[in-house]
């Protein structure tokens, strides 16, 4: 582990992959408001910490093939979208995640002749902008039927919860059952013995691209992997998981 | 003694447990300011200006690095959104340190076009006291 750069990243809204459209990510904001306590006997300011924001911006380029940017974002959608920023592509990389609402589309026709838009999301449905890990190695996988994908090793049990984070893209057939399983005892995350930690909405034809955040409390144990079940062909998806702390403000 | 550079310098931050993390390695630049407000109590009979020293502040930025080595500039500024708490910022330089109750109040982690990623982060003061040095 090290200094990372932003290479390699991957940008999935409501099920949608945009991240070959992404030129660059000119905000990714945790923000929290505080309230002024300075008492009389104060000598300097006392603050207490409120209510959290977050906001994402990005600028975009125009691409209007099937399942890119356009199709993803040119709609300005009124109900909650959630977001999945990958910071890397290999599993337990870093991910930020946001519901959020989508407050522009935004076109510059420059005299030169590009065309550049900006994007800009808001935190919605009182959530923080959350961090947690990716699941699936690459962002988006592909699997052919139920099966599981090796975890990742968080190095202990915690009991304060978690959150997890599914993106949808595609699927050919069936019903896809999307969950997150757990294990205590697993030495590689494959071994062990694993239980379901959290389960998703299951997704069913048509198959539009989708995206769900489900939250799950008490105990967590050491690894984590993203896991399909049901019986379906070919589940194109992406997944993450955010470990509550034990000092976070939805530990539970 | 001669005037001195800000190299050498040390900086370290609460993370989202309460534990001081050194974050020297990964900040590339912080600025720390202590300013006073004060009173223009400046009367008709005055020449010049007349005023008093009121309430103190303390604000901190930061220009970090990402490095997600455990305990690293990634792990301490992640909770931002989620660890409500005061944190403990101290600044040493020469034997001089400046510790400070701060609260995060706001955390950006910007990935520019060439392909850079870098945190911004800002801190003000919480805890109503005077920023002292030792």
């Amino acid at each position: 582990m090290a200094v990372r750069t932003g290479i390699g990243w991957k940008l999935y809204i409501q099920g949608y992959d945009i991240s070959g459209d992404v030129g660059a990510l000119d905000t990714i904001a945790m923000t929290v408001n505080t309230q002024d306590i300075t008492s009389l006997n104060d000598g300097s300011m006392a603050r207490l910490a409120l209510l959290k924001d977050a906001q994402i911006s990005f600028t975009v380029f125009f691409n209007d093939a099937t399942g890119a940017q356009f199709d993803a974002l040119s709609t300005l959608p009124t109900t909650d979208v959630l977001v999945l920023l990958c910071a890397g592509t290999t599993r337990g990389d870093p991910v930020f995640a946001m519901t959020a609402k989508q407050t522009n589309y935004d076109w510059r026709r420059s005299a030169d002749g590009s065309l550049v838009g900006t994007v800009n999301l808001i935190g919605a449905a009182a959530f923080p902008l959350e961090v947690g890990k990716l699941l699936t190695s690459g962002g988006q996988i592909t699997h052919a039927s139920a099966s599981d994908e090796t975890g990742i090793d968080h190095g202990a049990q915690t009991t304060s919860g978690a959150v997890g984070f599914l993106q949808h893209f595609a699927a050919d057939s069936g019903t896809v059952e999307y969950d997150i399983e757990d294990s205590s005892d697993s030495t590689n995350g494959v071994d062990g013995t694993w239980a379901n930690l959290l389960a998703f909405t299951d997704v069913g034809t048509p198959y539009s691209p989708t995206a769900e955040r489900v939250a799950v409390n008490g105990t967590v144990e050491r690894w984590t992997r993203a896991s399909t079940n049901g019986t379906f062909t070919n589940a194109d998806f992406a997944m993450g998981l955010r470990r509550r702390a034990t000092n976070d403000y939805d530990a539970a | 003694m001669p005037a001195l550079t800000g190299i050498g310098a040390t900086f370290s931050l609460d993370d989202g447990g309460g534990n001081l993390q050194n974050l020297t390695p990964d900040v590339l630049s912080v600025t720390i300011n202590t300013p006073r407000n004060s009173q223009d109590i400046t009367a008709l009979n005055d020449g010049a200006l007349r005023r008093l020293l009121l309430l103190g502040d303390a604000s901190i930025d930061l220009e970090c690095v990402v490095n997600d080595a455990t305990n690293a500039s990634f792990d301490v500024f992640k909770t931002a959104g989620t660890y409500d708490s005061a944190r403990t910022a101290t600044f040493v330089r020469n034997g001089h340190t400046l510790t400070m109750e701060m609260i995060l109040t706001q955390v950006s982690w910007p990935r520019a076009q060439d392909g850079s990623w870098r945190i911004s982060a800002s801190l003000q003061l919480a805890s109503g006291s005077d920023p002292t040095w030792s």
